[in-house]
């Protein structure tokens, strides 16, 4: 489109030019042609006139012989002479302007020789009325006089006829080329305007699409800036050196920055803090390696010193060849996300040293409890009566429960805040130490324990390990009570997940109660038919939910139980 | 007077200090055993030049004013001292009391089970084990 209009443009103005090239060498011309005409209209009216002096010349000749032979005064003579002294110049004048002609010229030596003729006899008239008045009379009468000069006029109008003939044959210039040239010049000038108009309307037509585009492209600038500044999240970039090319309003103001104080003056380093700098420290070669780094927490230092917490994103530049050119950033206010954050570390805290506590403090009645218990039962043995030795058992079991409960708590609670460590394990290995170390103690039962290959797993070994030492663990309880315990322990993949399960053919429980099952401190069955705080299968929920997976359980009464869960 | 204790015993709780007593008393262990009720007690005691220096500190970890970890942190950076073996006994499973105390060189770290008979048992294989089976360091007079 842009090369189109500006060809036509190009095209337009060349035949412009053209036109107008043609225009003036065509006006050129014809004011050479015109005056041309004139320079040859004026010479022709100069022979005119020159040989109308002659006709008067010779007129006042003939008038003044005829005053003189009618009256005999000299006086009349007088126009004779002057005009006779007069005509040769007037014919010499004539000689010299027709000197370039030849059809004149013999005319011109005729006439010079009629006007002499008529000099002559003219003389001879004159001559005779000083003899007598009748001789002149009688000369007239013969009509030579008339003749010459009738002759002399006819001569002199040849003349001037051959003259104006050859001015007319001469000048190129007549109405119609005139009128030609008037047409020609019009039309040009009308092509001329049409053409010029044209351009105009092709200028204005692109000019205008061209204004509107450029209103379009300010107008979606502007939208873009306004985008870009106001938005609820700080942007800015970065030169090769650290400098700040650009950074937002919103940033601007949360920093107490203007624009001109931030813009090619400070560095990213110099909003930094220790802190802060040692996270980009660590954080740069991997910048550098992939290209961008995510969730860079540290403070920003504003301007008036106070700092403000923040949390970057940044993606480098670079130019084709792969040098580092700039990185563009994205900085999200984490002021409120770092209170709760620090509401948080202060709740864990105050539960650690909850949790601190009770370890601490809850144990230590307990274990006098059970030590003086014990004693009593030890060694006042033989001064208690049976329901005094029941008594005391009684009150050690419950202690020792108790102590188991406080403990069970503790790994739970303690459990939530544990942060997850990740490595690949073996899980095979794990689910067979387990299985070998829990059926060491009870080497008197009947088992049949099958272990089948396990997919390998990643997750906290301690955490996974912890898993398999319950649910194995509650597969052995809950089946401790059959001639035989079956048990099998198998994995396999559905929709992208790693399913592991443990079968017994233990009590089970009722579906009823399913959703209980990982509930803390649940325990679906009565306490003298199988011992348990009721935290193993919550813990075993715990931990697989903080790996991201889900466990359910299916189980008919009597009928054993299946336990599954998904990493 | 100077004493010669073998087992400085540091504890707060009167009762689990009988108890611990009486286990290693069963086994004959607690014969020059001194009991001492908080961490400056046995500082002073130990920091003490006429004492001589025990053979085994067993102490709990929390005690009022100067608990377990603060006598542990001063006996393990003591040049002299730190070669006295120190078994931390106490109620706490907390992680960062292991750690720590295993940080500043403690010799062993035992959770006092709630069960007596289970204490006592570990109770006495600590003194057998830190009395008996270990060989100390010559130890001199300070």
């Amino acid at each position: 489109m842009k090369f189109y209009f500006n060809k036509r443009v190009l095209i337009g103005f060349t035949i412009t030019m053209l036109v107008l090239l043609v225009l003036g060498v065509y006006s050129y011309m014809s004011t050479q042609r015109l005056m041309d005409s004139a320079s040859l209209e004026s010479h022709a009216t100069r022979v005119v006139n020159t040989a109308e002096r002659v006709v008067k010349a010779m007129i006042d000749m003939e008038t003044g012989q005829r005053g003189y032979i009618l009256t005999g005064n000299e006086d009349f003579l007088e126009p004779y002479y002057d005009a006779s002294a007069n005509i040769g110049h007037y014919l010499d004048t004539l000689d010299s302007l027709t000197d370039k002609h030849s059809a004149q010229q013999p005319k011109i030596d005729s006439l010079r020789v009629m006007v002499d003729y008529q000099n002559h006899w003219i003389q001879n008239v004159v001559a005779l009325r000083k003899t007598g008045f009748a001789e002149a009379q009688a000369m007239v009468a013969t009509g030579q006089g008339k003749r010459n000069t009738d002759a002399i006029r006819k001569a002199i109008k040849n003349i001037q006829d051959t003259e104006m003939q050859l001015f007319r044959s001469r000048s190129t210039i007549t109405d119609s080329s005139v009128q030609q040239f008037q047409y020609s010049f019009v039309g040009l000038a009308g092509v001329m305007m049409i053409i010029v108009a044209y351009l105009f309307y092709t200028i204005n037509v692109t000019l205008g699409a061209r204004n509107n585009a450029e209103r379009e492209l300010v107008t979606s600038l502007k939208n873009t800036r306004d985008l870009y500044d106001h938005a609820p999240i700080g942007y800015h970039s970065l030169d090769a050196n650290g400098i700040f090319v650009e950074m937002n309003q919103t940033e601007l103001n949360w920093l107490g920055y203007s624009r001109e104080e931030v813009i090619g003056k400070i560095g990213f380093r110099d909003l930094l803090n220790d802190q802060g700098v040692k996270v980009f420290k660590e954080a740069f070669p991997e910048f550098m390696k992939t290209g961008f780094v995510s969730d860079l927490e540290f403070e920003l230092i504003r301007k008036d010193g106070s700092v403000l917490p923040v949390i970057l994103n940044s993606t480098a530049i670079r130019a084709e060849d792969g040098t580092y050119i700039k990185s563009r950033s994205t900085v999200t206010d984490n002021t409120d996300r770092k209170k709760s954050q620090d509401r948080i570390l202060d709740l864990n805290r105050e539960l650690e040293g909850f949790t601190y506590s009770v370890s601490h403090d809850l144990r230590a009645p307990l274990r006098s409890i059970i030590g003086y218990a014990t004693i009593l039962k030890e060694e006042y043995y033989d001064k208690m009566d049976d329901e005094a030795r029941r008594v005391t058992e009684v009150i050690i079991r419950n202690t020792v429960r108790m102590g188991q409960l406080i403990d069970d708590l503790l790994d739970f609670s303690r459990l939530g805040r544990k942060q997850v460590s990740i490595t690949p394990i073996n899980m095979r290995e794990v689910v067979e130490s387990i299985v070998r170390e829990q059926t060491e103690e009870i080497k008197d039962r009947k088992l049949a324990v099958k272990i089948l290959d396990l997919e390998p797993a990643k997750g906290d070994l301690a955490m996974i390990r912890q898993v398999w030492i319950n649910l194995i663990s509650n597969a052995l309880k809950y089946s401790s009570k059959k001639d035989v315990s079956e048990i099998e322990i198998g994995s396999y993949r559905k929709d992208g997940k790693k399913i592991y399960y443990i079968t017994d053919n233990g009590a089970g429980f009722d579906m009823k109660y399913a959703d209980k099952l990982f509930g803390v401190f649940q325990r679906l069955h009565k306490m003298n038919e199988f011992e348990g705080t009721g935290v193993g299968l919550a813990l075993v929920k715990t931990i697989v939910k903080r790996h991201g997976g889900e466990v359910w359980a299916e189980s008919k009464i009597d009928e054993g139980a299946k336990f599954y869960f998904s990493l | 007077m100077a004493n010669a204790a073998e087992i400085l015993l540091v504890e707060d709780n009167p009762n689990d200090a009988e108890l611990a007593i009486r286990a290693l008393k069963k086994n004959n262990l607690a014969n020059n055993l001194l009991h001492l009720e908080d961490g400056q007690e046995a500082l002073d005691y130990l920091y003490n030049e006429r004492n001589e220096m025990p053979k085994l500190i067993l102490m709990d970890v929390k005690m009022p004013r100067v608990d377990g970890i603060e006598v542990l942190r001063k006996l393990k950076s003591d040049d002299k001292r730190k070669i006295i073996p120190v078994v931390m006994l106490t109620s706490s499973k907390e992680d960062k009391d292991i750690i720590e105390a295993y940080n500043l060189g403690v010799n062993a770290y035992i959770v006092k089970p709630v069960d007596f008979d289970q204490f006592v048992k570990a109770v006495t294989q600590l003194g057998f084990f830190w009395m008996i089976l270990n060989q100390p360091p010559q130890l001199n007079k300070m």
